[in-house]
């Protein structure tokens, strides 16, 4: 016989009646395993926390979005959002999937590079490309998103001085009816710096124009948005065609689907409000089908998603370091994940869920981080069973931005797993030691 | 230039006329043939005046012209005009009686053309046989005829002929070469020319074996028959050599094993068959005329045959025993060709109809189905959309929206008009079914006469065509549901030949679907398991073979003997059929484009000109781009071997073919996915021998995307550029 379940006793206020509108109060399941494989098992092996990782979940969601979206236009290609997460396993899964690459800086695009994407397949977006950068992206021929006037001078001056030729295309953005318009990225539609910069590309013998570019905002939960861009992009892939007759190669609409996580003060779950990859397809190709675009001229379709593919698959599990008790007799949880590791606790509500049964009790809990900082708030506040100090827990959907924004604060950066299709675990990046974060540091002779 | 031309298609309809004695279009197989028949000089020159009057005749009363060059209309007439000269010496009398009756067989062969024709019957030699009968019987009336009694004087004649050494040869064949059998069989063969001498039949069987070797062999099959019939019956033998009754069996077996049917072992079984009916005909046949003074001559020959082809046309399976389609000139050619052809288009001259979706969906039941596909209904598909894991839906699937085929678009699966539309009925929840109404809501498509496609289970209130409407492929026409008797969301997709709904299915094949994601299918059948999806067509190789009747193609090749220019350009013919015609070489290749594949079908010409490289090089090619795909097909052995090895082969070819021309293609994208700079095709031939490799060609075809071509024949080391067209 296993041993009784012990929680600290709590007084809940008793609600007789019908229920509030919050429903009829928190049941919070436990998450003994992730993907199959034992959180016990794993934090044992690989400490805690621990970033973990389901490749069965990423290809899963690969696979929904490449039915949802060829299902109803022929020609589709993803590209992986590097600054999502650039883990060289993960964009290798994505690779391996078949994803192009979407880089916004030098340094991602070297990293594409490694990781074995063809230059031919690497979008180069992003405000600040350097002309080193510009270059050697022409001469590989990716396909450079030009976000401003001064870029297009830039690598035009590039072009004409080195004798080579881009592959270019525009980012345009625009007003689709949705608050925040997302404006500084990109040439303005409405006000015709667009046209303008397409005008210009057309007349630069160096320059080849071959596709449109937007990307209205991120986690996006209206598709009429996403039917708007898209046809407004349509509309410019006409008149360049109509005046140049030059018809355009791709049509890429960003990514910003959102993930079935639950923004901060959302007042319904993600899971319900969020729409499906459907809506999105469906919204996004019947806009370009029904465009005045010759059937035979239709554009490839490129999706830049990167939150909505790899939220999911991405989990924390760590530990309870302890429990107080705050000054207006609300219960605080300190764990050992913190902000520097969740970055997107500022954004989102994250749901967190002890691996262990529980007595099904909740209380309304804090939950802070372990860094000396007044900001490590993962939940404010959140309905959650007592845990005690070494109970252990897992922070569901975190594959998205947590690895690219984490912060090397107060402590070193833990180990990531992944867990392949077989269930097996790999270790796909260590944890830092002192000697990793101290290995670029330089002392002044004088004070050696 | 128009006039020796017109002299000499003119020519060549006189010369086809003796050949086509022996079902052959080929006039060089005619020169020996008109040297034999001039071994009885009198017979020769009655034979050529007949059918010169038939074809002059012909051509200046404006019949067909193509019928008159293939000589159709002249070989009744040269065969009236041989038995003429045979039975009465040549003399003015029996020109002018030549000329008559050489253009009243003209008038009797166009007479059963028509009657015939109505039943695709052929003529074969009636008229010659109605015309014979009235000249022969006439004789009695007109003076001034002489019988002629060159065949009695043999040696005298050949001693005309040949002189000493003529007769010297002939004494040393009749003291040498005493068997009955051979003899008989060649004096059988010179017979059908009314040359009565084994001199004719020999030049006739050596002429026939270079003709063609499965025509030579069903020549000798036939008579071997009919020989031993004859001793097993004990029926008279010198029939068989002397009275004209020796032939009917040769071109009998001819006829039924390698003309009108396609050489095979059954077409054999049938010549060895008929001859023994041909024999029962001819004695009964014989007891019939005898009192009416008329010989038998091709008669048994002509009633076996016209009533074997009609009575066999009313088979309800054609088995493997198929007539001829496409009279191609010897039986090589349409064996060969008919070979190559069902192999590389089984289901050619389907109207093509395509996945009625878009993107790659499931076969959840084909055709001949456990669940619900059978009986009348039978050939019908279910289609399904499943992820990787096989699952038709997400999360539990107790609802209709967790299945991934729900809500999506159904498209017209070719253009037609629509002719039912049914609204209205509900979807069911999982697991229930409406068997009130098992169709439920569903659209009719009429695509052609008797072709119609229905698509069933639709949404309810999905459907956003109605009857009367013309719909294209493509597009939309409602969402894929769960209404009437289906338990789960899934497309039902059945042709039939009436518009009613629960109308019986029709078995028609799909085209344009890739199966598996890998295997390029073109009129075929999606079986259950298979995952299939419509093609995309790649726009650069559909630009570069869409060969418009006039478009000009101008290259510029290079061989290492030096560099020279030549032009082709695209005709269209009267039955619809393209070809490429070359202007230096006047070869010409016959091709077809089914939006899935650029085939060549036919080549004529010149095989050392650039348009055969061509040919071979283009044989079968994709017009789709998938990376690593490598498409095979196998070319005519007749197109690729020659000599000996084709001579030899012919023997063989109705019952097995040892030799095989593998054509293999593999294509390579050059530059990236947008940007694609050209498309490089290379191609392989294989020639094999016993699966032995005989000889190998390769070729390479570069098609770039300003619409331009490059062609290496490695083998011979030719490069050609085409300009853009």
């Amino acid at each position: 016989m296993s041993k009784q379940l012990f929680e600290r006793p709590t007084i809940t206020k008793l609600t007789p009646g019908v229920p509030s509108k919050h429903g009829a109060g928190t049941v919070i399941a436990p998450m003994p395993l992730i993907d199959g494989v034992k959180v016990d098992d794993l934090i044992e092996q690989y400490g805690s926390p621990v970033y973990v990782f389901s490749e069965r979940t990423i290809r899963k969601a690969m696979e929904d979005i490449k039915r949802a979206f060829s299902l109803r236009y022929q020609k589709v290609q993803m590209a992986w959002s590097y600054k999502t997460n650039y883990l060289d396993s993960i964009c290798r899964i994505f690779h391996k999937e078949g994803s192009w690459a979407e880089v916004v800086s030098g340094f991602e695009y070297d990293k594409a590079i490694r990781n074995g994407v063809k230059g031919e397949n690497i979008l180069f977006n992003g405000p600040a490309k350097s002309a080193l950068e510009l270059e050697k992206a022409a001469r590989n021929g990716s396909f450079i998103h030009i976000d401003h006037f001064d870029e297009l001078f830039m690598l035009s001056d590039i072009c004409m001085s080195k004798n080579i030729e881009a592959r270019v295309a525009i980012r345009v953005n625009m007003d689709i009816g949705i608050y925040p318009k997302w404006d500084r990225f990109g040439l303005n539609y409405e006000n015709g710096e667009a046209w303008d910069a397409i005008n210009r590309i057309m007349n630069n013998p160096k320059l080849k124009l071959m596709g449109l570019h937007t990307h209205i905002g991120t986690y996006i939960m209206s598709v009429d948005a996403y039917r708007i861009a898209a046809s407004k992009l349509a509309e410019l892939a006409c008149s360049i065609a109509q005046k140049f007759d030059h018809y355009i190669s791709y049509i890429d609409m960003g990514g910003g689907f959102a993930s079935k996580n639950t923004l901060r003060g959302a007042y319904l779950s993600g899971e319900d409000t969020t729409p499906s990859f459907e809506e999105y397809a469906e919204a996004i190709t019947s806009a370009i089908i029904n465009s005045q675009i010759k059937p035979d001229k239709l554009p490839t379709l490129i999706l830049e998603t990167g939150r909505a593919l790899i939220d999911n698959a991405g989990s924390i599990a760590g530990s309870v370091l302890a429990n107080k008790r705050l000054s207006d007799g609300r219960r605080a949880t300190i764990v050992d994940v913190g902000v520097n590791l969740l970055f997107t606790a500022f954004w989102y509500d994250h749901k967190i869920h002890p691996v262990s049964n529980h007595s099904g009790l909740v209380e309304e809990t804090t939950i802070y981080g372990p860094l000396c900082m007044n900001i490590d708030v993962l939940r404010p506040s959140l309905m959650f069973p007592s845990l005690k100090r070494g109970d252990r827990f897992v922070i569901t959907r975190t594959g998205a931005y947590n690895n690219t924004q984490w912060l090397q604060f107060i402590t070193t950066r833990p180990n990531v797993v992944l867990i392949d299709q077989n269930r097996k675990v790999h270790l796909i990046r260590r944890a830092e030691t002192l000697e990793d974060v101290a290995a670029n540091e330089f002392i002044p002779e004088y004070l050696g | 230039m128009l006039k020796t031309s017109k002299l000499f298609t003119f020519f060549q309809g006189v010369l086809r006329s003796y050949s086509q004695i022996f079902f052959s279009e080929s006039y060089w197989f005619a020169i020996p043939l008109v040297l034999v028949s001039f071994l009885d000089v009198s017979a020769g020159f009655s034979g050529l005046i007949a059918v010169l009057t038939a074809n002059t005749a012909a051509s200046l009363l404006k019949f067909d012209k193509l019928t008159i060059l293939k000589g159709f209309y002249g070989f009744n007439s040269l065969l009236v005009g041989l038995g003429l000269g045979y039975y009465f010496e040549i003399a003015l009398v029996v020109i002018i009686m030549a000329i008559f009756s050489g253009f009243l067989t003209l008038l009797i062969t166009i007479t059963f053309q028509g009657i015939l024709g109505k039943y695709y019957l052929p003529y074969l030699s009636i008229p010659f046989l109605i015309c014979i009968w009235i000249v022969l019987s006439a004789r009695g009336m007109i003076q001034g005829i002489e019988s002629n009694q060159s065949g009695v004087y043999l040696i005298n004649k050949l001693f005309n002929i040949g002189g000493n050494p003529v007769v010297s040869v002939h004494q040393w064949w009749v003291g040498t070469i005493t068997s009955n059998f051979l003899n008989s069989y060649l004096l059988s063969l010179g017979a059908i020319f009314f040359q009565f001498n084994v001199f004719a039949g020999i030049v006739v069987a050596i002429a026939l074996l270079f003709y063609s070797r499965i025509a030579w062999v069903l020549s000798l099959l036939g008579y071997s028959v009919a020989f031993f019939a004859y001793s097993f019956l004990g029926m008279d033998m010198n029939q068989l050599g002397y009275s004209y009754i020796g032939f009917n069996f040769i071109l009998g077996a001819m006829a039924i094993g390698g003309y009108f049917y396609i050489p095979s072992r059954q077409s054999f079984f049938w010549a060895f068959a008929i001859t023994p009916i041909i024999a029962l005909v001819a004695a009964g046949m014989l007891g019939l005329l005898k009192p009416l003074n008329l010989a038998l001559l091709s008669l048994p020959f002509n009633v076996v045959l016209l009533t074997f082809i009609y009575s066999l046309r009313f088979r309800t399976v054609p088995s493997n025993f198929k007539e001829v389609q496409i009279q191609e000139g010897t039986p090589e050619r349409n064996l060969y060709s008919y070979q190559s052809f069902i192999k590389r288009f089984p289901n050619f001259g389907w109207l093509p109809i395509k996945l009625p979706f878009y993107g790659e969906w499931l076969v959840n039941q084909g055709h001949n189905g456990d669940e619900t596909h059978q009986g009348e209904w039978a050939n019908a598909w279910d289609f399904v959309i499943v992820n990787n894991d096989s699952a038709q839906f997400c999360d539990e699937g107790n609802f209709c929206t967790d299945y991934y085929c729900f809500g999506q678009h159904v498209i017209a699966p070719a253009e037609g008009t629509v002719v039912i539309v049914v609204d209205g009925i509900e979807d069911n929840p999982i697991g229930q079914v409406n068997t009130q109404k098992n169709w439920g809501n569903t659209v009719i498509i009429k695509h052609a006469e008797g072709l119609y496609s229905k698509l069933c289970h639709l949404k309810k209130g999905s459907i956003v065509v109605k009857a009367g409407d013309t719909v294209h492929y493509g597009q939309i026409i409602g969402k894929v549901g769960n209404s009437g008797r289906s338990p789960y969301p899934h497309l039902h997709f059945q042709l039939q030949a009436t518009p009613y709904i629960g109308s019986k299915t029709l078995k028609y094949p799909l085209t344009a679907y890739l199966e598996d994601g890998k295997e390029i299918k073109t009129f075929s059948y999606p079986l259950k398991e298979q995952k299939v999806k419509t093609m995309e067509e790649n726009i650069l190789l559909k630009k570069a073979f869409n060969y418009m009747p006039g478009t000009q193609l101008k290259w510029s090749i290079k061989t290492p003997k030096g560099k020279e220019k030549v032009n082709w350009e695209i005709f269209t013919n009267a039955y619809n059929k393209s070809y490429i015609y070359c202007n230096s070489t006047k070869s010409v290749a016959y091709f077809q484009n089914d939006g899935v594949y650029f085939y060549f079908t036919h080549f004529d010409g010149d095989k050392k000109s650039l348009l055969h490289s061509f040919y071979l090089a283009a044989f079968r090619l994709p017009l789709v781009f998938i990376n690593g795909y490598a498409s095979t097909d196998s070319l005519p052995v007749n197109r690729t071997f020659k000599g000996w090895r084709l001579f030899l082969h012919d023997f063989t070819a109705p019952f097995y073919l040892y030799l095989k021309t593998n054509f293999e293609v593999s294509m390579t994208l050059i530059g990236s996915e947008f940007d694609v700079d050209c498309f490089d095709y290379k191609s392989k031939l294989s020639g094999y021998s016993f699966r032995r490799l005989v000889f190998s060609k390769n070729f390479k075809l570069r098609v770039n995307n300003n619409n331009s071509l490059k062609l290496i024949n490695e083998n011979l080391q030719i490069e050609a550029v085409c300009e853009p067209y």
